[in-house]
């Protein structure tokens, strides 16, 4: 089961929190944007170099976000790019196996303490939830946000 | 005994071939629908259109009554999701994972996956044997 706890994120700053994202595509770069804003060093990595391009050069400059090529289910890649020693893993590639793949070895193998996925599958929810990963339903969350909208 | 085959590529069909040849009773899943269609003239209205990797096409399959689920597909990801939806959501017995990569081989084991084939060790083993007297009579 998951070991931190989620009030542990937002019980304020104690130290800067080391971030990992996995996929730079639209998704990815908004949550590399969002976490090393609020001051957070994020590793955004993604098999694809021209995939960085939508990063603030800012926040590239400052170091707050740190990109690395590889691949995210692969061990050595993961290592490469230094996130053996973060303190959260966001799997945010558009595929949900690669998501599932990448936050199980994260979680399982190099035991990061906590990992989320983004999956667009609800139905997935329960399953990962007892293998120790957190999953997220995107889709989800903006069909909600649509609805209360509507309201 | 039931069995679901995901993915009628070579392997899935040859695979389906055989356990329906040795008496077991079998379902494919394939997502493409050209690929479907032929399976399904091959083998005989056994092949479910859809993505193996998600639960509802599993339960359109009839997974929950399976005691095998095989998942040939040529992604290591893909193979893992299915493979863990039928051993986690319809608490299949056992579970055979193909893997093309031997660092995820090992990851599927690791993650519950009964059986994983490690492809690329199969093959090396074969090419090994076969170039290995070769070597012999080279000296």
């Amino acid at each position: 089961m998951i070991q931190t706890s989620d009030g542990n994120l937002n019980s304020g700053v104690q130290r800067l929190k080391r971030i990992a994202v996995i996929g730079c595509g639209s998704l990815g770069t908004q949550i590399a944007i969002e976490l090393s804003s609020s001051g957070n060093i994020v590793i955004v990595i993604d098999k694809d170099p021209k995939s960085f391009s939508a990063l603030p050069t800012h926040l590239l400059e400052s170091s707050r976000v740190v990109t690395a090529i590889g691949d995210g289910t692969q061990e050595v890649s993961l290592r490469q790019a230094g996130v053996q020693d973060v303190d959260l893993l966001i799997a945010a590639t558009t595929r949900a196996s690669v998501n599932l793949m990448s936050g199980q070895l994260a979680r399982h193998v190099m035991r990061i303490p906590l990992v989320v996925c983004l999956v667009n599958d609800s139905k997935l929810l329960s399953i990962y939830e007892n293998l120790g990963i957190k999953v997220i339903n995107p889709d989800n969350l903006l069909m909600e946000a649509i609805k209360s909208g509507l309201d | 005994m039931y069995v679901i085959v995901v993915g009628c590529g070579t392997t899935g069909i040859k695979v389906a071939e055989w356990l329906m040849a040795s008496g077991a009773e079998v379902t494919l899943i394939e997502k493409i629908a050209e690929k479907q269609r032929l399976a399904d003239n091959l083998l005989g209205s056994v092949v479910v259109l859809g993505d193996g990797t998600m639960i509802d096409t599993q339960n359109t399959a009839g997974t929950e009554r399976a005691a095998l689920f095989i998942s040939t597909l040529s992604s290591d990801e893909d193979n893992m999701l299915a493979c863990q939806i039928a051993k986690h959501h319809f608490e299949v017995d056992r579970t055979i994972a193909m893997s093309g990569n031997p660092d995820n081989a090992k990851l599927l084991s690791l993650l519950g996956i009964d059986i994983v084939v490690d492809v690329t060790e199969l093959i090396t083993e074969k090419i090994q044997s076969l170039v290995a007297p070769m070597l012999v009579e080279d000296l």
